[in-house]
């Protein structure tokens, strides 16, 4: 039970309020992946795969933004 | 000072690179990661421990040193034979003195599939297959059964170890410079990676169910055709309308009680720790235990 207290913890330090779906999103991947029989015992790798693709495609898009705003841009961060 | 909420280090200026030495004496604190292991925040106390060497010598500004140290503290759970690459990692990024919840963010987005990848390589297959064979040979009366089984389960979580902080620390050396350029479009993509495999963990790590069955009448048992007890089991009903929703709901009510009511964690460890006392004491929480109460549901 203890353990809740480390992911608020974690929670209330990188959580953005953009990012409430990412959250749920994560939680609903390993609830699908951890609960059939032929993915359960790569869940954290199998979510991480979906994670990673949507942090790069995040990074790419901010980046093509700034980009394009030039250099006086700065784009919302945390 | 004193909040854990700093986001920049004060000294912005790049440590020089760590030598071989704090890098191998790193190495071999790593052995420590599981001391002080505890439910709250896991292997965080030997996780800092095994990194301080390289912390001390890249913070020389004390403030500095007392905030990475304090976010170096934080909830952390990984594969004890391959955490020396979230160190490398980690280290590089410290150096290079990143926003430090980009540093976060990594260190939570990697340690969660490593713990994964190293369960299912090493607890599943390696040592159970080295166990099987040498204790095999140390039953026929062989004394090199015990002495091989060290050897190959140490050697080969050495060889990993080893390999795995020289190889991250110079990708992540390497990787440093592009990613400090779009530094904060960096640490928004991490730290998505990162909610996203806290969100993950909530589900995969939370084991907390309800234990209550409420008798309801009798039933025909389909294959042995006898009347057996029928019950109402609420986990199963909860399960219906979504699976792992009490750790959820402990894990939101923790956030909201440290976010919005400013409580401490310490505070949030005592109340869960009422509500598993209080829980069991009435038989609410499953496991094999006898209720305080006596309870029709338990």
């Amino acid at each position: 039970m203890m353990r809740y207290v480390g992911f608020a913890v974690l929670l209330k330090i990188m959580l953005a309020d953009d990012m409430w779906g990412i959250y749920l999103a994560g939680f609903a991947a390993a609830a699908l992946f951890g609960n059939v029989t032929a993915t359960s015992g790569a869940t954290l790798i199998l979510v991480a795969f979906i994670g990673a693709a949507i942090a790069i495609y995040d990074y790419n898009a901010n980046v093509k933004i700034k980009e394009l705003k030039g250099n006086g841009g700065a784009s919302d961060g945390i | 000072m004193a909040s854990n909420d700093e986001l920049v280090y004060v000294d912005q200026t790049p440590a020089p690179a760590l030598d071989k030495a704090t890098l191998n004496k790193m190495v071999w604190r790593s052995m420590n990661l599981q001391a002080s292991f505890n439910y709250e925040r896991m292997q965080a106390a030997g996780w800092l421990w095994s990194i301080l060497p390289g912390l001390e010598k890249i913070h020389t500004n004390k403030d500095d040193l007392a905030t990475s140290m304090k976010h170096n503290l934080e909830f952390f759970n990984t594969h004890p034979f391959l955490v020396t690459f979230v160190m490398g990692i980690v280290l590089s990024m410290e150096q290079n003195k990143a926003d430090i919840n980009s540093i976060r963010a990594v260190r939570v987005a990697a340690m969660g599939p490593l713990g994964g990848i190293g369960d299912a390589l090493f607890w599943f297959t390696l040592v159970p297959i080295t166990a099987g064979i040498t204790a095999n040979m140390a039953i026929s009366g062989s004394a090199v059964g015990p002495i091989l089984y060290f050897i190959i389960t140490f050697g080969v979580q050495m060889l990993l170890r080893y390999w795995l902080m020289y190889w991250s620390y110079a990708m992540g050396t390497g990787a440093i410079e592009v990613l400090t350029k779009n530094a904060r479009e960096f640490t928004h993509a991490a730290a998505m990676l990162g909610v996203f495999v806290v969100g993950a963990l909530t589900c995969n790590y939370g084991a907390t169910k309800l234990g209550m069955k409420i008798p309801n009448g009798t039933k025909i048992d389909a294959t042995t055709k006898e009347t057996v007890a029928n019950y109402i089991d609420l986990q199963a009903l909860l399960d219906g309308i979504l699976p792992a929703l009490i750790p959820l709901a402990l894990t939101l009510m923790c956030y909201a009680l440290i976010k919005k009511k400013q409580w401490s964690p310490t505070k949030c460890i005592v109340l869960l720790l009422v509500i598993g006392i209080v829980g069991c004491a009435f038989g609410i929480w499953s496991g094999t235990y006898t209720a305080l109460v006596s309870v029709p549901w338990h």
